[in-house]
This record gives structure tokens, C-alpha cells and sequence, in this order.
């Protein structure tokens, strides 16, 4: 059906993201318009088509505006633009507007957390003298002998969460990059100039936010400075905010922690709506290889009850590594000698590897876990380009392998882009085994049993379905460790 | 989201093992109910308090959708008529969540209980592919185009007009044609969706669309209608002008309108692209002038998109008639059986002669007695049948350049293939006769368990077509050729029905065979006329129904009708080298009732009708020679 007759006046429903089937991708990777070799706006919405044929029904951008791209767009420099590389503030608009029209709804990203080093604010912060307002944008000490034993997380990258600036002369606190200086949610400034930027995006017509890095929003000594009482209390307000000025919104928290922490990021159901169920995601993969079900079901039965009008999303892959900050050392070490045997394949603590490399390419395999993301309670989350089983590359630097253009053609640059191919941001996926001549969107449109066209039907199959989006669980204590099994209830 | 919506129970399991593997699952709280896999369609075995055995292979997943044992799956017909609520015109139903609706539960349910439909397994999903475009006019009626996926993996195009009426008329719709009703619409606009084809509106729209030579645009395509030979050159403006446009007959696999008694719209429901071999036979014969005794083409009615064309609806020119050769045949029989009541005594030293097979021995003379008994009337009826279909063959075949009409001689590579066809089929026939045969009442049981030892007979009686060759052509035929597609016409009979099996695929229908397969078909037809009959009529013999007493005269009817028809045919034939048979009559015409036959035993097996007797009896006499 074409557009006009399709004009479906986006779902007046504030509980939208409970049945929705998100699609995460970076602009950059997705598709190039202006054939400058860098995916753009335009290049995403020329290709909204192709995402609402796959059943897609919200899509999630990661972070498109100013920065110098030294962690992907995370850096963020101005939160109120659009890097000039994917387009102009127009260009997204005109986006907005097609994926509504289509029904799909558009979540972004809030970067709360930091900024990067070139940000304004820290230009200005570092130049302004202690105790003064613009000093206090950021966190600084004079000695990095506070919050001391927290850990760092770019291990790889990384040997403290302290970093001398010579300009400011004192050391700034960074959870991450050391040019991502953390921003200072004690200040009360700090927070309103947050809550200007939300109501910025959200008055344009973003429908919700992924709250990067929000575990470490505070800081207080004597604590890992992760999931602090303080954190949730700022969150608590953001979300008040955000209710008292916009209808039918979303945000979904990063929170890479263990069960109970990450349950308290939707607080009595005033902070987060949706948070990311990172405890279930490795585990998925062990289970498969250990061919045993128990650790799904067990990490389920740890899941404390959450509120009713709260969501988990669930996922299988991302842009980041396959994270194992949060199981034992026991099962981190399992997952490296399956999963990652090549060391290359590992960064910090995870393993870079997109889905269909880390299952061999077994298409059974890749089927299994699919359809358990589609199954098991929560909101389904496909990284790009997972729909069609792309390979990675990890010989790329930080976890860029798995960051690379999508591929749509058998043709030049995966049809991606038009431009000389050593000019696109990151090259194509060759290996012999993944290699886009025969991993592309065109291939497998042609043939109906493609991994496409199942993974269509099986979006398809659940949409029409209540007790996958709304339904409880209970789990099927079989004999038989090897059979996992379940009902999805829902009470009409 | 607001609507309300039933529990639902969905099962998962899930091997994660590469071997295969076998788990005891504890279901006990839904014991009494069964699950349905939610792909196939399938229902597996019931839940019961003991724990449910189930085996995975290996790496394998299944999604099944709880049901209890009384509610039947959501495909069933629902007494409550859906409903829909729109906030501005009715086009709503056909965008966002209403279509869905529309797709997902309310077309699927309406098709499903159509007469018109075929199914092919469960339906497993509807899209709308194309509608009317209604941006410079309000329409009050709509033309669907449907796509119907089914479990088995087939896809179908369907074409369904639709009107909205009022809706002070629901109540009295509901109570004369039910069926038409696919929901009701309420809100800012409100009425009752139903079927075009009920409404007089849309029957004149449609035929306006091939008279009129118009264009309707849709949103992907266009709806056209064009005209045939000479309806081209005439004004056909007025022709619609104080006609009425009324609902004829919905059919087993199209919907019949007519314009007052001067045209005739067959809509075909389930269509394709490409060509259409009902209108193409039609439109072949309209150009020729040998044949007349069909209904001759005026115009069709066509979906075009992409340069391709989909055949919605044939209008012909109307024939008037008092009835098709079905129920004039049985009407026959009445007759007859009464006669042969009269004159029984008389009779019986006839009966006793066991009549061959009239292809086991030359056709000769129809024996005196016989022929009064079925009086002259109906001998001559039959016998232009048979000149009727000779004549039909003969259209058919005599075409010089068309390749599509072209007869082609058989092939030893051809009989073989044939061969495989006719054993394929009736292996798949004799599979389903063990199943159902204990579900079978007792005196048609051992007889079925009798046809069921004779596979090896039939088989052997299949391969015979392979060994050697036949000096036969296969043409383009009528494909789904009895007594039902013969309207009589006073004097003579027309043919409708052409193009072959609805139910089977638009290419399917189109491949050439031997004649013989429409003569074998109208054998078949006469011989379940005289069991018709027999059942029918079994008030008039005095002895209750027992037909026992009587079959043999309905046998002695069938075998010598055949006679006559056959007669008739060959001598109207004999003079066309392609399709006069000679020597290999009595082997085809053998091989075809057989297979014809096979296939009514299929039928009527899995209806559990009582005419299982028919096909029983016609396989007999084709194995034992009787």
C-alpha cells in the first residue's frame, strides 16, 4: 500500500514501546545518499521502506550530532546539531516525519554521562577558575585520590578514570574516554541545561531516548560510584519533566549491572519505561553452547517483578562488545574459550563479534536465538544488518567490526554507497564467508527462505500475538536439560 | 490496543542441543486442551494430566498456540459479525490498525466460509493488494483484490467487490444471504460491508465496466473492461439503460450475474495473471464459426498492472435455457425407473444378460426393448450430446498456427509421463482409502476394503498406457467436462464451463490432453446420474428404498446410455484423423474413468457421503471387466 493510503496516525498509545520491534542502527553505516562514502539522514529515510517491509515498528539511531568521532558519535560536542557529515537539521526533520507516517516511532539517544573534550562547555570549564559556575560544569580534584577502587571500564584503553589537564591544571573524572569528561549532575545548572536538550529533541518529535551510561551519572567517595540513590533521584526528575510536557514518550536506560540494580532504573515505574536486560543477553549464548537451559531460566528467576507499565528490552548483539562484565569469571572464561578462542575477537570484556559470526554462521543456531529474542519477555531490539547474518570484522580497531556498512547489493561497496571504495568510512565485510557478493539485502529478498524472509514471517507471527509483547512467563522445569521450555500467559 | 482481546496461551520449546532430543513436560493445568503450531496450522496431540511426550530434532523450535477443546481455532466461523470502527469515511478500513484487522482476522474468516473458495490447507495470512482509487470520487463500493497465503504454501489472488449498505438493512441481510455480510462498520460512518455481488449497484458497475470499455483507476493499477469481436464496433451505451443487473448464482468457483436475459458476467473469484483459460477457450471458439453451441464472448473484465493483466470476469452472451442436462437426465431416469416398474415382469429375462462393458465389445444396435423404455425423446437427447461434444472436440482441434491450440501427437515420452501422473494419483488415493476405511459404515466397508486390494490391478492397469505407442493426439479440451456444463437449449444443448478444473491452477488447466478425458468425464457423470436417481427416487419402488432390487436397471440404463453417446461421438468424429481413436478407445476411455473414478472415491471418502458406492462400482467394472 502506498504512503497516502497508509497515512496512519501515529498510535496514540503511551504504552507503544510494549508491542514495538526495534531496530537499532547508526546512520553512518546505514546507507550513503550523497556518496561521500559516510551513511547520511537521507540515507536512512530513503531506506524506511526496507525496514517497515521487515515489520519494523521503531526505529533507534545512535548519536548523530557534532563530534569529533572519537567514540563513534558518543563524544558528543553539541547537543543541539547534526554532524555535518549525515546531514542538516532539516534532513532529520524530513525523516521524522517519513518514519511517522509509516508508523514507526524514533528513539535517540540522550548522552547524559559526558561530552567530549571539544564541547563548549568543557572549553569552558577548563578556562574558568576553581569554584566559579563553568568549573563546575565537569568533575574535578586536585589529587586523583578520590572515588578511588571504582573500576574502569575501556580496560583496553584506559588505566585510570582521572586524567591530568594541563589547561585547568587539576585532574577531570571520566568513566570512559579520557576525552569524555564527566559531566557534574551535582550542579544544578547542569541538570537544567539537560532538560533543555531533551525538550528540544522531544518538541521536534522524537518519540524516546536511550540514556547512554546512566549508572554513572553520580559520584560519591566510598561507593563504585555506579546505580547511586543520587543517580536514580535526577533520573526520577528527568522523567517527571519529561511527563509534565510531553505524551506518550520513552526512555530506555543503559544499565550494564547485575539484576537487581538494573530493576531499580524503573524505579516504582516514575524513571525509566524500558531498560536494556543485559544479565539475559550472554547468557542466551551460553545456554545454546552448553546446550543447557539452565542459565536463562536461571537468571530470569533472579529478575526481581517489575513495574506494570515498565518493559524490558532484550537484545543479541549491539554496537558494543558482547559484554561479560556481568557474569562470574568462571563463565566470562567459558564464553572466551567458545566464543572468542582468536584473542583478537576480544576487547575490554566482551568479545566484538556480530551474531552470525558468533554462531559459526549456523543458520539453525542463528534461527534458535532469534527466535528466543522474539519469545522471551521483553521488547525485541535487531542490530542492522543481524537480519541478513552479516560477518564482522575485528582486525578493525575498537569494536568498528562490527560497525560496518550495511549491505544492500552484490555491487560496488555492498551498494552502499556509489563513492570510491577506499574512501567509505570502514570497509566492506569480504571474508570469504560473509562476504557481501552473496550476505546482501537484494540476495535475499529473491528467495523466501532466506534468513530475511524468516526472520519477516517470525516478526510477523508475533505481532499478531499479545502474550509476546504483553504476556507473563513461566518456565517448564524439564528433565531434559538440553529442551528449554515456556508459556507466554496473557490475560485478555 | 484498546480492543479486547482474548487469553492467549503461547508454548514454547526450544532444543538447544544439536542432537535430537525426547523431554517429559509437565502441562497438567492444561490438561483437555491441545496446541496448535502457529505456522502450519497443525493441531498435535491433546494435553492430558500425565506429562506430554514430546520429541525435538535437532536445534528445533516450536511456537504453539494453546487452545481448549471446545473453542475451535480463530479461523472458524464466529456467530458475532465483526466490527469496525472508523472516525471518518469508511476508507479507513483499509489503512493502519483497521487493515490489519481486516487482513488478519475478518477477510481470513469471511473467505474461509465463501462457496467460491478453494482452500489449500489453512489460510495463514490476507493482504490487500490493490483498491479502487478514491481520491477524486466518494465511492460507496470498493473493489479488493486479495492475496490469500495458505499453509501449504500455495498463494492465490481472490477478487472481492464490496458495497456498503445501510445499515437499517442488516437485520433483513442477515436473514436472507448471511453470507454476503463481512462486517459491520460503525462511527462516523456506518453500514454493513458486504459482498458487490448482493448488491445491485455494484452489478451494474460492474457490468458498465466491460460494456461500457472502462477504466477505473486503482491505486497500484487499473480495473478495465474490454470488448470482443463484434461488440467492439456496436454503441453499447443504452444497453444498460432500465436493464436489471441481478445475482444469478454463486457458484463453486465463480459468481454468475446477468443484465436482464442479454448478458451473462461470470466472475471468476479466484484468479491469476497471465492467461485465464476459461475466458481463453471461450475467445478461441467466439472466432471460429464451426461450433456454436456455447455462449459466445462479449467482453472481459481485467486488473492490469506492470503490464500484466489478471482475468477478474468474462461476460458473455446470455442463453437462455430450461435447466442443464444434470437435472434433465435425472428427470429422465424418474421416467424411465417408473416404466421399468410397470413392465418389470416383463423385463426380467433382460436383466439377467450380463452386459459387458460397452467398450468390452463392439458398439452395435441398441436393443428394442431398451429404447422404448427410455423413449425417443431422451435416445435423441443423448445423441446430441453426443454430436454436441464431437463437434466441441473437433472446434478445438482443428487449429493450424495457435500453439496454445495445436494438437500434438503422443509421445512414448509422453505416456510414460501420463502414466506416472495416473499412478502418482492413485497412490495418493489408495493412502487416504486405508486411512479413512474404519470410518467407513459396515456394508460400504468390505467393498472399500475390496477396491482397496485392488491397487495392484489399477497400477497394472495404468502402466498398460506406457507400453507402447498410441497412435492418439492430445488437444486443448474442456477439462471439466459432465452433465452439469450441458444447458439445454430446447432443441440442443450449450457448453459453459470451459477451461478445466477451477480449483487447479490457471497453467495446469491450460496443458492439451487426449479427448478421451471429457468423454470418460460425461461416462462418469451419467453413471452417478442413474445412482442419483436410484437414491432420489426410491419412494417409487413399493418395496422401501431397497435399491438392491433395482440397481442392476440402473446399471443396465448407465451401460446402454453410454452406448448411445459414444455412438454418436465416434460417428461425428470418424472422419477426423486426430481425434477418431480407433483401437485405443477402449484402453484410454479404461484408463480415464479409472482415474476419474479414483479421484470421486477420494472425494466421496472424505466426505463420508453415501455415494461411495458410485466410484466403487465404475473401478470394479473397469478391474473385473464386468
Amino acid at each position: 500500500m502506498n504512503k497516502n493510503s497508509k497515512k496512519l496516525i501515529t498510535a496514540d498509545d503511551p504504552g507503544w514501546y510494549k508491542d514495538a520491534v526495534i531496530y537499532q542502527l547508526h546512520i553512518r553505516s546505514f546507507f550513503d545518499s550523497n556518496n561521500n562514502g559516510i551513511g547520511d539522514i537521507n540515507g536512512v529515510t530513503a531506506k524506511l521502506g526496507y525496514l517497515e517491509s521487515l515489520g519494523v515498528t521503531a526505529v533507534w539511531l545512535l548519536p548523530f550530532y557534532p563530534s569529533p568521532l572519537k567514540d563513534d558519535g558518543y563524544d558528543i560536542a553539541d547537543y543541539y546539531g547534526i554532524h555535518p557529515d549525515y546531514g542538516t537539521l532539516n534532513d532529520f526533520k524530513r525523516f521524522l516525519r517519513e518514519a511517522h507516517l509509516r508508523g514507526m516511532k524514533v528513539i535517540t539517544e540522550l548522552v547524559l554521562n559526558h561530552t567530549s573534550d571539544r564541547h563548549e562547555w568543557f572549553q569552558k570549564s577548563r578556562n574558568a577558575p576553581k569554584g566559579s559556575p563553568w568549573r563546575d560544569y565537569y568533575v574535578w580534584s586536585d589529587t586523583p585520590d578520590k572515588y578511588n577502587g571504582v573500576r574502569i571500564i575501556f580496560q583496553d584503553f584506559e588505566t585510570s578514570n582521572w586524567s591530568w589537564d594541563p589547561v585547568a591544571k587539576a585532574y577531570f573524572w571520566h568513566r570512559f574516554y579520557s576525552h569524555q569528561p564527566d559531566l557534574n549532575f551535582d550542579n544544578p545548572q547542569v541538570r537544567k541545561e539537560m532538560f533543555k536538550v531533551i525538550d528540544y529533541w522531544m518538541e521536534m518529535g522524537v518519540d524516546g531516548m536511550r540514556l547512554d551510561a546512566v549508572p554513572y551519572l553520580l559520584e560519591r567517595d566510598g561507593t563504585n560510584c555506579e546505580n547511586l540513590p543520587e543517580t536514580y533521584d535526577f533520573l526520577r526528575q528527568l522523567r517527571s519533566h519529561l511527563d509534565k510536557k510531553f505524551k506518550n514518550r520513552m526512555l530506555l536506560a543503559e544499565a550494564n549491572q547485575w539484576p537487581e540494580d538494573a530493576v531499580a532504573y524503573f524505579g516504582k515505574g516514575d524513571i525509566c519505561h524500558m531498560a536494556f536486560n543485559f544479565p539475559l543477553m550472554p547468557r542466551m549464548f551460553m545456554a545454546l553452547q552448553m546446550e543447557d537451559w539452565f542459565p536463562i531460566v536461571d537468571i530470569y528467576e533472579q529478575i526481581p517483578p517489575i513495574p506494570e507499565e515498565c518493559q524490558w528490552a532484550i537484545f543479541l548483539r549491539n554496537h558494543d562488545e558482547l559484554t561479560l562484565e556481568m557474569v562470574t569469571d568462571e563463565e566470562r572464561d567459558y564464553m572466551y574459550k567458545v566464543y572468542a578462542h582468536d584473542h583478537t575477537a576480544r576487547i575490554n570484556l566482551g568479545i566484538r563479534r556480530r551474531l552470525a559470526p558468533l554462531l559459526n554462521n549456523s543458520r539453525r543456531r542463528i534461527e534458535i536465538l532469534s527466535l528466543l529474542l522474539f519469545s522471551l519477555p521483553g521488547t525485541p531490539v535487531i542490530y542492522y544488518g543481524d537480519e541478513i547474518g552479516m560477518g564482522d570484522n575485528y582486525y578493525l580497531g575498537d569494536r568498528n567490526g562490527v560497525r560496518t556498512p550495511m549491505q544492500w547489493t552484490g555491487d560496488r561497496n555492498a551498494g552502499f554507497s556509489t563513492a570510491n571504495p577506499q574512501k567509505i568510512f570502514l570497509p566492506v565485510i569480504i571474508d570469504p564467508d560473509y562476504h557481501y557478493h552473496s550476505i546482501n539485502t537484494e540476495n535475499q529478498e529473491k528467495s523466501l527462505s532466506s534468513l530475511l524472509w524468516w526472520i519477516r514471517r517470525i516478526i510477523a507471527m508475533r505481532k499478531q500475538h499479545k502474550a509476546f509483547s504483553r504476556g507473563g512467563i513461566k518456565f517448564l522445569h524439564c528433565e531434559n536439560q538440553a529442551v528449554l521450555a515456556f508459556v507466554r500467559r496473557f490475560r485478555g | 490496543m484498546s480492543a479486547a482481546f482474548e487469553d492467549e496461551h503461547i508454548l514454547v520449546i526450544v532444543n538447544l542441543s544439536r542432537f535430537p532430543q525426547a523431554v517429559e513436560l509437565d502441562l497438567a493445568e492444561y490438561a483437555g486442551w491441545y496446541p496448535e503450531e502457529m505456522f502450519g496450522k497443525n493441531r498435535f496431540p491433546a494435553i492430558k494430566a500425565q506429562p506430554y511426550v514430546f520429541t525435538a530434532g535437532s536445534h528445533s523450535y516450536f511456537w504453539f498456540l494453546l487452545h481448549q477443546e471446545e473453542s475451535h481455532s480463530t479461523m472458524s466461523a464466529s456467530s458475532k459479525t465483526p466490527e469496525l470502527e472508523v472516525r471518518n469515511g469508511w476508507g479507513d478500513i483499509l489503512k493502519g490498525r483497521l487493515l490489519d484487522r481486516l487482513e488478519k482476522e475478518i477477510l481470513p474468516s469471511y473467505l474461509a466460509r465463501q462457496r467460491w473458495f478453494v482452500p489449500k490447507g489453512k489460510i495463514s495470512g490476507v493482504t490487500v493488494l490493490d483498491v479502487l482509487d478514491k481520491a477524486k470520487r466518494k465511492l460507496d463500493f470498493q473493489f479488493l483484490l486479495l492475496e490469500v497465503k495458505h499453509t501449504s504454501g500455495l498463494q492465490d489472488i481472490y477478487f472481492l467487490p464490496v458495497a456498503l449498505y445501510s445499515i437499517e438493512r442488516l437485520d433483513a441481510m442477515m436473514k436472507e444471504c448471511p453470507e454476503a455480510v463481512i462486517a459491520v462498520i460503525r462511527g462516523k460512518t456506518a453500514g454493513v460491508l458486504m459482498d458487490g455481488c448482493h448488491a445491485e449497484g455494484v452489478r451494474r458497475e460492474l457490468f458498465s465496466c466491460v460494456l461500457n470499455k472502462r477504466s477505473l483507476r486503482a491505486l497500484k493499477g487499473t480495473f478495465e473492461g474490454s470488448l470482443a469481436g463484434k461488440y467492439l464496433s456496436r454503441n453499447n451505451k443504452n444497453m444498460l439503460a432500465g436493464s436489471r443487473a441481478t445475482l444469478v448464482r454463486v457458484n463453486r468457483h465463480n459468481t454468475a450475474l446477468s443484465l436482464d436475459d442479454k448478458h451473462y458476467l461470470t466472475l471468476f473469484r479466484m484468479c491469476d495473471f497471465g492467461t485465464n483459460p476459461n475466458a481463453e477457450v471461450v475467445s478461441f471458439l467466439s472466432r471460429r464459426t464451426m461450433f456454436n453451441n456455447f455462449a459466445p464472448l462479449v467482453g472481459l473484465l481485467e486488473y492490469r498492472s506492470n503490464g500484466e493483466s489478471i482475468i477478474l470476469g468474462m461476460a458473455q452472451e446470455f442463453v437462455a435455457s430450461t435447466g442443464n442436462a444434470w437435472t434433465y437426465t435425472l428427470g429422465a431416469l424418474k421416467g424411465y425407473f417408473e416404466m421399468v416398474l410397470l413392465k418389470k415382469n416383463k423385463l426380467q429375462a433382460h436383466i439377467r444378460e450380463v452386459l459387458p462393458f460397452p467398450l468390452e465389445r463392439r458398439i452395435g444396435e441398441v436393443p428394442d426393448w431398451f429404447a422404448k423404455l427410455i423413449g425417443g425423446g431422451f435416445r435423441g437427447a443423448v445423441e446430441r450430446m453426443g454430436v454436441c461434444t464431437a463437434r466441441m472436440h473437433r472446434a478445438l482441434a482443428e487449429e493450424i498456427s495457435d500453439p496454445a491450440f495445436m494438437p500434438e501427437p503422443f509421445t512414448l515420452l509422453f505416456q510414460r509421463s501420463m502414466r506416472q501422473s495416473l499412478q502418482n494419483r492413485a497412490k495418493r488415493v489408495f493412502m487416504a482409502l486405508k486411512r479413512r476405511v474404519k470410518h467407513v459404515p459396515p456394508p460400504a466397508r468390505a467393498r472399500l476394503e475390496g477396491v482397496i486390494k485392488m491397487e495392484k490391478s489399477v497400477l497394472e492397469a495404468y502402466s498398460q498406457v506406457s507400453r507402447e505407442k498410441l497412435n492418439l493426439y492430445k488437444t486443448r479440451i474442456h477439462g471439466d467436462y459432465n452433465l452439469t456444463q450441458l444447458l439445454c437449449t430446447g432443441q440442443d444443448f450449450t457448453v459453459i464451463g470451459f477451461g478445466g478444473r477451477p480449483s487447479r491452477t490457471q497453467s495446469e488447466r491450460r496443458l492439451k490432453q487426449s479427448p478421451i478425458r471429457d468423454v470418460a468425464g460425461l461416462i462418469r457423470s451419467f453413471h452417478y446420474a442413474a445412482y442419483t436417481a436410484l437414491r432420489n427416487y426410491a419412494h417409487l419402488f413399493p418395496h422401501g428404498a431397497e435399491e438392491e432390487g433395482f440397481s442392476p436397471w440402473a446399471d443396465v440404463w448407465y451401460k446402454l446410455i453410454v452406448e448411445i453417446f459414444l455412438k454418436s461421438y465416434l460417428d461425428e468424429v470418424e472422419s477426423r484423423p486426430v481425434l477418431a481413436p480407433r483401437q485405443e478407445l477402449k484402453l484410454m476411455a479404461k484408463v480415464m474413468i479409472l482415474d476419474e473414478a479414483m479421484g470421486e472415491l477420494d472425494r466421496e471418502t472424505e466426505l463420508n457421503s453415501d455415494n461411495i458406492a458410485i466410484p466403487i462400482l465404475a473401478i470394479e467394472h473397469v478391474i473385473n471387466g464386468g
